[in-house]
């Protein structure tokens, strides 16, 4: 009975337990319907700032200055870019000059004085004169005509002077001045210069004569020219005299004949030991300028330079004689004054003068040498005419005759020179009138690997490679897109003066790899076969042809002022149009700038200012003869989208978009998406195409603006299958592909008020699985 | 008919006979204290439960020896009771676990069972949490005394058809094409009491024996306790619901006109309150960096209410041995009548009481150029959080009352040698928790099997759900106690479900 109890107990358990009710594990499948208003009567101006709801927010970092506006909201994509063309710097001139020196030799040396007093050099009495003593022969003793020819008077006049040691004769005579005071006249008077130490004669003998018209007759002073031949030695000087006279009564108290003086008449010597007065040698010397890239062809050419030297080496002085040199370069003018800070030597900045003198301390001693002399070139002007720069060297010797008693006597020789070399280097110009020879210049870096001075347009590291931002997007989205009239302007800012021309190429590269040369189609922008350019290449050793190239020349500024001026590229003259429809993503550029081709005389301007910005400029007048398309893939990741096949549990079973519209905009569009896969494919078993959206374009005013006051509206209904609807959880991309045609291909302009009012609503059932 | 099958009917008959009984009174109630113990026999325990849990269902049964040891400690005793109409498992049952969709008129046949016709009718869903972490009690010859700790987390939520129409539809204009009420409301509660009951016999009143009854013995007890209040919030939301769906050239259009009031207190009240003020001077104010739900750490640093209690009760206990009970005929039998008033007392909730409340008409047609599906939907809740349910007034109040759930609580068991059975009857004063002013009949029975193994069953009807089974089983020495208890509804189609579990946690006696 016990146990049954107990089975009675557990039983009661059991009962218990079985017949409570308890839950199952949840199994059902939910279905939502789910609705929502993407957008309600919302209207979209084509254009606007962030203030209302706008297709392009032109504040946008994108578009904040694509776009320029008119008085009637009509829209140019306007946009200037920096374009990094090369440093025309190179179309300075660069001038080299040849070192060149002086040697500027003494010369002839010109004898003049002998002697440092005046009056008696030595003198003759009559008995020496006559053979006659007077202390024998009575006053008035008649003397019979007669000579002294068998024994000629000396009178030595070595002793006094003092002026003089020796010469080597070259040239010239010796005016002897004689007094005769003897008393009685002499017909003639025979005078020869002798060396007294071996009793050479020296020289030729001179006479006195009345023939001569310095007949000694008695007390008059005559003067007569002893000449010398070249190589005569005249040393140890005395002279000889033979006189002869006519009869005549022997004078009461008879003077002297006196040698007066002695002095050089032109007399020249090659060699002299003597006291000389100042002698003054000079010489010059030229630079001559490189003409291989300008030319001084007048004397109006100048270059002033930015930069540059002459460099004076020390003068060497072979002379015995302190002595004082001018450098003059008269070409050289205009130098500020600050040339001669710290520099004694220059004298003049205008022109430029160098001096070696005793007045500012820097005469070169004898036998000596002078300092080194560098002067800085910047801001002289050179004007080089036949590109040659003339300099004088003037020296001149210390008189030594005011030299102290011992130094007085020096020896010169005609050899001896003071020489130096002149070096003119670094020279940078900063403005050079003249002729600037043409060149050409690279206006992009050449590439370090090659260095041949050729370009190629495909060479990465030779062009110029620009984007034109905000058109980079649409390039690769838009197609056989037709603007009516775009414009391509290269704006610059430059000083150039000088006559240059830009042969270049231009390729535009659309999205899609397409290529467009811009090129002229009038005489202006034309590149012809005969144009001195080439160089210019696609890749190495593929040149570009004339029809791929364009040129076009600067303006004129013939003041070399900074100026800023523009070259337009329309289409009618260039095919601008066809470049710029392709909506180039990228532009490259290579170029060459030919300066100055012709070769006249111009100006050029260190640093040479060219500053380029390429402009775009498109009006949004277009037409269609075909759609534009506009195709984008951009991502979107539908992963989250509920699908069985993925293993959710939930699904969407069914989906509705409806889509209420006005377009106020001139054209239709028709619009495709399509749903693709991470690998960019479409859905796959099932595709997802939404492909029946279609818009009316607006109708057209005359002004060819769309009529805003009739817009054309409709409504469009897009229903999506489950079987899609099961796909779109694959989708990672849509590809929006939207055709935009102007109608029966009219010519429409687009403004910013252009607008399109959307109202868009979804609907979508939901199952979800729950178990 | 074998003896098994006839006593089965036997009781069968007996439960059937007596849900009709009371059924037909219209008297249903239940939110007593229940152990495990109690839990497993019917959620009953008016006159048998002892020890120190007697001070929260009848303090008068510490004077119960049903356990010899005079002394019982017991630590961390627990349970969890939740149940209601809107936990309805034979709804659930018939429609959320056979695969169905749940679209058209499945859909519409599943909220009709569910919450009836009118998208006004609400369900409830309740939920307790009780812990008594540790209570003593000691039985003398003439008197007894206990003191025990309870903490006790009350929920409750209710919504109404339109709520569940909403989740089910989704925003369907079709649905939602009229206005459609969407209601809900939230009341929490949590907090700690502690009990000192005392009980006595009343050994004065000299009680003659009756023709089956003797050694009559009238027992009556009382235990005041001290309450302390940790957090409370009422939330009450209340609003129509429509949809135009715009395909009359009209936008597509919500339009939701609510009323609701947040009562609440502590950390909280204060967020809140800064939110309304920082909206006022901005409205863009974010909801979300003001208000922290669940912030409440600082709510427990001190107590946000106090306030007393009382439970009081008596118990009859008799000896009916000479009743001749088949299969019990030499067993000893103790019957004992019991009635109790449970949780008579209040809680105030003061500490910066406040109310918020909002009256408004929402009319929302997104921001209308969505760049996403889904952003009408993300900008729709953004919109409610902030500008429109965000959008509150708050004001400061006296103070938030939370009457306990009080209820009036009758028992009888009758214990014959191994075997105890029980009958209880219970009202409700209040609706607040679990407890309902419907009227609750429990029946439970407890065999104990080698004297040491109580098996325990019993049944619940009325009060906040559908009938209830319960069942239960563990070790009960007389010096150690470990059992746990479990009840479930068998058709919550009527009346929602329950469920509940109760551990005894480690009771020791000696």
């Amino acid at each position: 009975m016990q146990i049954k109890k107990h089975i009675l107990a557990c039983i009661a358990l059991g009962v218990a337990f079985t017949g409570c009710e308890l839950p199952k594990s949840p199994d059902f499948r939910t279905s939502h319907k789910v609705e929502a208003p993407v957008m309600y009567n919302k209207t979209f101006q084509f254009m606007g700032d962030s203030t209302m709801s706008v297709m392009i927010d032109t504040t946008g970092s994108d578009f904040d200055s694509l776009f320029t506006i008119d008085g009637d909201d009509f829209i140019t994509i306007s946009k200037e870019q920096d374009f990094n063309f090369g440093e025309l710097n190179d179309a300075i001139p660069v001038i080299d000059v040849d070192p060149t020196s002086f040697d500027a030799a003494v010369g002839e040396i010109e004898i003049t004085d002998f002697s440092s007093g005046s009056g008696d050099l030595g003198s003759a009495n009559i008995e020496e004169v006559t053979g006659q003593n007077p202390n024998f022969v009575p006053a008035g003793t008649p003397i019979p005509a007669g000579s002294n020819a068998a024994s000629p008077v000396r009178i030595g006049i070595g002793a006094n002077t003092d002026f003089f040691s020796s010469a080597t004769i070259k040239s010239g005579a010796l005016d002897v001045q004689l007094t005769n005071n003897l008393g009685f006249d002499f017909q003639t008077a025979t005078i020869q210069v002798i060396d007294t130490t071996n009793n050479a004669p020296i020289g030729n003998a001179a006479t006195f004569s009345a023939g001569n018209g310095n007949q000694l007759t008695d007390g008059t002073t005559q003067t007569a020219s002893i000449t010398f031949s070249d190589g005569d030695q005249l040393r140890n000087l005395g002279v000889e005299i033979v006189v002869s006279w006519d009869n005549f009564n022997f004078p009461n108290n008879p003077q002297e004949l006196v040698v007066n003086s002695v002095n050089g008449n032109n007399l020249v010597a090659s060699q002299v030991q003597a006291a000389l007065d100042e002698q003054d040698f000079s010489t010059s010397s030229t630079a001559s300028f490189s003409a291989d890239e300008f030319e001084f062809t007048q004397p109006s050419h100048f270059i002033r330079m930015k930069a540059g030297e002459i460099d004076i080496a020390p003068i060497q002085n072979d002379l015995d004689f302190s002595i004082d040199v001018t450098i003059n370069f008269a070409d050289i003018q205009n130098c500020p004054a600050s040339v001669a800070t710290n520099i004694p030597e220059i004298t003049s900045v205008d022109p430029l003068v160098i001096s070696y003198t005793q007045a500012n301390g820097t005469e070169i001693s004898r036998s000596g040498s002078s300092n080194q002399v560098i002067v800085p070139l910047a801001e002289c002007e050179v004007y080089a005419t036949n590109n040659e720069v003339t300099f004088t060297i003037d020296a001149a010797t210390e008189n030594t005759k005011n030299a102290p008693q011992g130094d007085q006597i020096r020896v010169i020789n005609e050899t001896q020179s003071v020489a130096a070399s002149v070096n003119i280097s670094g020279l940078e110009i900063e403005r050079a009138t003249g002729i600037i020879k043409q060149q050409t210049v690279l206006l992009n870096d050449d590439d370090p690997a090659d260095f041949d001075d050729d370009l190629a347009l495909f060479n990465d590291n030779e062009a110029e490679i620009t984007e034109i931002d905000g058109l980079n997007d649409l390039s690769s989205q838009l197609s056989d897109i037709n603007f009516t009239n775009p414009i391509l302007s290269i704006n610059y800012e430059t000083n150039i003066s000088v006559p240059t021309t830009i042969y270049g190429a231009f390729v535009g590269i659309n999205g899609d790899g397409e290529q467009v040369y811009l090129r002229g189609t009038g005489t202006d922008y034309s590149v012809d076969q005969t144009d001195p350019i080439s160089g210019l290449l696609k890749d190495a050793g593929d040149p570009l042809s004339a029809d791929e190239m364009i040129k076009f020349s600067l303006a004129d500024n013939l003041n070399g002022d900074n100026i800023n001026a523009s070259i337009q590229f329309d289409r009618t003259n260039t095919n601008v149009d066809d470049f710029l429809n392709n909506l180039p993503s990228e532009i490259r550029f290579i170029g060459k700038a030919v300066v100055n081709e012709d070769e006249n005389t111009a100006t050029i301007i260190d640093p040479l200012n060219f500053d380029p910005k390429i402009s775009v400029d498109i009006p949004l007048r277009l037409s269609t003869t075909q759609p534009i398309t506009y195709t984008d893939t951009v991502e979107q990741d539908m992963s989250g989208v509920p699908s069985p096949e993925n293993g959710d549990d939930q699904s969407i079973t069914e989906g509705i978009i409806a889509i209420d519209y006005e377009n106020g905009f001139p054209m239709g569009v028709d619009l495709v998406v399509t749903f693709l896969d991470s690998l960019q494919n479409e859905l796959s078993p099932v595709s997802v195409q939404l492909d029946e959206i279609t818009l009316q374009a607006a109708q057209i005013g005359a002004d060819r603006f769309a009529d805003h006051d009739n817009p054309t509206s409709g409504t469009i209904e897009i229903a999506l299958s489950g079987d899609q609807l099961d796909q779109l959880y694959k989708t990672r991309f849509l590809e929006v592909s939207a055709s935009l045609q102007t109608t029966n291909n009219q010519d429409v302009k687009i403004r910013t008020t252009d607008f399109i009012t959307l109202s868009v609503r979804a609907e979508l059932t939901i199952e979800s699985e729950v178990n | 008919m074998n003896i098994r099958l006839y006593n089965n009917i036997m009781k069968k008959s007996l439960f059937l006979a007596l849900i009709i009984g009371v059924a037909s009174t219209s008297l249903f109630a239940q939110s007593r204290h229940y152990n495990s113990q109690s839990l497993a026999m019917g959620s009953g325990g008016t006159a048998y439960v002892d020890g120190f849990h007697a001070n929260f269902i009848n303090p008068a049964n510490l004077m119960l020896d049903i356990h010899r040891p005079k002394t019982q400690i017991g630590l961390m005793n627990f349970g969890v009771k939740a149940g209601g109409s809107l936990a309805n498992l034979a709804v659930y049952n018939k429609y959320l676990t056979t695969g169905q969709l749940i679209a058209g008129e499945t859909r519409t046949n599943m909220l009709n069972e569910w919450f009836g016709e009118s998208s006004s009718n609400e369900r409830e869903l309740s939920a307790t949490f009780s812990m008594a972490p540790l209570g003593v009690s000691y039985r003398g010859v003439n008197q007894a005394f206990s003191v025990a700790s309870r903490v006790r987390i009350t929920e409750d939520f209710a919504i109404n058809k339109g709520m569940a129409e909403l989740m089910t539809y989704g925003l369907d204009s079709d649905k939602f094409s009229s206005p459609t009420p969407v209601n809900f409301s939230s009341n929490t509660v949590a907090f700690a009491e502690i009990s000192v009951g005392y009980a006595r016999e009343l050994n004065f009143i000299n009680i003659p024996d009756l023709f089956f009854a003797k050694d009559i013995k009238l027992y009556v007890g009382a235990a005041p306790k001290y309450l302390y209040g940790v957090y409370t919030a009422d939330l009450d939301f209340n609003s129509t619901l429509q949809i135009d769906n715009g395909t009359n050239g009209s936008n597509f259009t919500i339009n939701h006109e609510f009323n609701y009031s947040l009562q609440t207190i502590g950390e909280l009240s204060r967020q809140l309150q800064a939110y309304e003020t920082a909206y006022n001077q901005d409205n863009n104010a974010n909801f979300d960096d003001y208000v922290e739900f669940g912030d409440v750490t600082n709510d427990l640093s001190s107590p946000q209410a106090t306030g007393f209690g009382l439970d009081l009760g008596a118990t009859v206990e008799m000896d009916i041995s000479s009743v001749p009970i088949p299969l019990f005929v030499r067993k000893k039998k103790t019957l004992r009548v019991s009635m109790s008033i449970t949780d008579m007392g209040k809680l105030t909730y003061d500490q910066d009481p406040s109310s918020i409340y909002a009256d408004g008409d929402f009319s929302y047609q997104g921001a209308g150029d969505d760049d996403e599906f889904s952003n009408f939907f993300d900008n729709l809740s953004d919109s409610l959080q902030n500008d429109v349910y965000g959008q509150f007034n708050s004001e400061q109040t006296d103070g938030i009352t939370y009457n306990l759930p009080s209820m009036y609580n009758f028992g009888a068991s009758l214990e014959m040698g191994k075997l105890m059975l029980a009958l209880d009857y219970g009202i409700g004063f209040n609706n607040n928790g679990l407890n309902s002013d419907r009227s609750v009949l429990s029946l439970g029975a407890q065999y104990r099997l080698l004297g040491f193994i109580p098996i325990r069953v019993g049944s619940r009807v009325g009060g906040y759900s559908s009938a209830a089974y319960s069942a239960g089983i563990g070790l009960d020495f007389n010096f150690l106690e470990f059992t746990v208890g479990v009840s479930n509804v068998a058709n919550s189609e009527n009346s929602g479900s329950s469920a509940g579990v109760a551990w005894s946690g480690l009771l020791l006696r000696f």
